[in-house]
C-alpha cells in the first residue's frame, strides 16, 4: 500500500509529463516513453477510482 | 391490607392528584432549552432552569395567538400541570407566554462567541485528503452521512472515526478526548460533526475545554454541527465551517466525477502532445530526406549528365549553325561563278566567235573578208567565212 503512489500523487505526475511533452525538449525516445508511462498512470488512475472503497477504522481510546 | 395498583389506576390517581386547583393556574419563570414547531401547530418545549427539566406543551389555539420564543430565551409562561400516561411524564401546558429577557445560557454562548471571534485559523482545506478523521457518535445520522458522501464523492480515502457522545455531560470530556486522539493519527483533516437538535443538544459544542481543544488541532478542522441555523463556538472557531456534517464532508474531497473528467482531459492532453511530437517528428524526417536525396552523388551525377548533355547540344548546334552559314556563302558563290561563266550566256542563245588564232572576237575590225571564224554554241561549234566585203 505503502509504495503505491495516491490518486493524488498519479495525477500530479500526469500533468508533469503533459507539460515536458507540450514543452517538447525531449527526444522521440522519451517523448514514446513518458507518454507510455502517462498512459499508465491513466488506466491506474481509473482502476484507483473504480475499486475505490471507503476504508474505515474506529481510533482505539 | 396491601394494595396493588395497575399502571393505569397509578396515572388515573395522578391525573386526580394533579388537577389540584393550586397548580391549574400558575406563572413558572424558566429558559427555553429546546422547541419543536410539527406541522400540527403545537409547540413542544423542555423548560429548564439550573437543576430542574420539564416537558410543556403549548397547543395551537394558545400558540395562534403568541410569539414563538427562542431557544435560550427567559421566559415566564402561564399554565397548568398536566399528566400524560402514555409516557407517565408530568407536563406543563402553557396558554401564555412573556419573554423575560435571554437566559443565562444564551448569555454564557454570547460571551464565549465574542470571545472566540476571529480564531479561526482559516487554513486551506487539503484538495485530495489521504485520512480524514472523524469526530461524532458511531450511532449518530451524523456519522452515517458522513460515510455516504465520502463513499459517493471520493472513496479512495481513509476515513478514522473517533468515537464520543455528542450530547450529555461526558460529551465535552469525549470531544476533548477524541480530537486529542486524532492529532496522534496524522490525518490531513478532521471533521467535528453532529446531526441537527435542540439548542441544548448542541451544548457540548459551545464548551470551552472543546473550543480550546479544537484550537490546538495541527491540522484544519471543519465543523458541521447541527443544521444551517444552528452557530455553535465549535463552528467559531473551526478553520472551514460547514453547515451540515454532509457538507462538512463535501467540503473536504473532490467529487470524484470531477476526477474522471480530469482524468479524460490529461488523458486527452498527453495524447495530443504526443501526437505533436509525431507530427514534428515526421515533418522533420520529410525534410531531411528531401535534403538527403539533393545531396545524394546519384543526383549530383544526373545533374552533371544533364550539364553535359546541354552543353553537347549547344556544341551541336553551334557548329550546324556555323557549317549552314559556310554553306550558304560557298552558294552564294558558286552563283556568282555561274554568272560569270560564258557557256551560261550561250544557254540562253549567244555564240561566242573567235578567230583563227582563238581569240574572242569583240569587235567587227577584228575580221575582214574571207576570215574563218569559229562560232561557238551552247551544244557545240561551228566554222562560218565571211562573205561580205568590209
Amino acid at each position: 500500500m505503502s509504495n503505491q503512489p495516491t490518486l493524488e500523487e498519479m495525477l500530479r505526475e500526469i500533468e508533469q509529463i503533459a507539460a515536458t511533452l507540450e514543452q517538447n525538449t525531449v527526444s522521440l525516445e522519451e517523448s514514446l516513453q513518458l507518454y507510455q508511462r502517462g498512459a499508465q498512470l491513466v488506466a491506474q488512475s481509473r482502476t484507483l477510482l473504480e475499486n475505490a472503497t471507503l476504508r474505515i477504522k474506529e481510533m482505539q481510546q | 391490607m396491601i394494595r396493588v395498583l395497575a399502571l393505569s389506576e397509578l396515572a388515573t390517581l395522578l391525573g386526580t392528584l394533579l388537577r389540584d386547583p393550586l397548580l391549574a393556574d400558575i406563572w413558572l419563570e424558566a429558559e427555553i432549552a429546546s422547541v419543536s414547531t410539527p406541522a400540527s401547530g403545537h409547540w413542544y418545549f423542555t423548560l429548564k432552569d439550573d437543576t430542574t427539566s420539564i416537558r410543556a406543551n403549548c397547543w395551537r389555539v394558545s400558540a395562534m395567538r403568541l410569539v414563538l420564543p427562542a431557544v435560550g430565551a427567559k421566559v415566564r409562561v402561564h399554565g397548568r400541570i398536566d399528566f400524560y400516561a402514555a409516557r407517565g411524564e408530568v407536563q406543563f401546558i402553557i396558554d401564555d407566554i412573556v419573554d423575560v429577557g435571554l437566559g443565562l445560557a444564551h448569555a454564557e454562548y454570547e460571551r464565549l462567541k465574542r470571545k472566540y471571534q476571529g480564531m479561526s485559523k482559516q487554513r486551506p482545506l487539503p484538495a485530495f485528503p489521504r485520512r480524514i478523521g472523524v469526530v461524532t457518535s458511531r450511532s449518530g445520522a451524523a456519522w452515517h452521512d458522513v460515510q455516504a458522501t465520502l463513499q459517493t464523492r471520493f472513496p479512495c480515502v481513509d476515513v478514522i472515526l473517533a468515537h464520543s457522545s455528542v450530547q450529555g455531560e461526558q460529551a465535552p470530556a469525549e470531544l476533548v478526548n477524541a480530537l486529542t486522539g486524532l492529532y496522534a493519527e496524522s490525518v490531513d483533516v478532521i471533521l467535528v460533526v453532529r446531526g441537527g437538535g435542540s439548542y441544548e443538544d448542541l451544548v457540548a459544542f459551545n464548551h470551552e475545554d472543546v473550543i480550546q481543544c479544537m484550537l490546538r488541532s495541527p491540522v484544519p478542522v471543519v465543523s458541521g454541527i447541527g443544521h444551517e441555523i444552528d452557530y455553535t463556538i465549535a463552528d467559531i472557531v473551526a478553520d472551514y465551517r460547514a453547515a451540515t456534517p454532509t457538507m462538512a464532508a463535501m467540503a473536504v474531497t473532490p467529487d470524484q466525477r470531477d476526477i474522471w473528467q480530469h482524468v479524460a482531459n490529461l488523458q486527452a492532453t498527453l495524447a495530443f502532445h504526443m501526437q505533436s511530437r509525431l507530427n514534428e517528428r515526421t515533418q522533420r524526417l520529410d525534410d531531411m530526406q528531401a535534403r538527403l536525396l539533393r545531396a545524394a552523388p546519384a543526383q549530383r551525377i544526373t545533374a552533371y549528365q544533364q550539364q553535359l548533355d546541354y552543353a553537347a547540344l549547344r556544341l551541336q548546334q553551334t557548329i550546324q549553325q556555323r557549317m549552314s552559314r559556310t554553306q550558304a556563302s560557298l552558294d552564294h558563290l558558286v552563283a556568282q561563278l555561274d554568272a560569270l561563266d560564258p557557256h551560261a550566256v550561250l544557254k540562253r542563245g549567244f555564240a561566242l566567235v573567235r578567230n583563227r588564232q582563238g581569240e574572242i572576237v569583240r569587235r567587227v575590225d577584228m575580221l575582214t573578208h574571207d576570215d574563218t571564224v569559229t562560232i561557238q554554241f551552247n551544244d557545240g561549234q561551228r566554222t562560218a567565212r565571211i562573205t561580205e566585203e568590209s
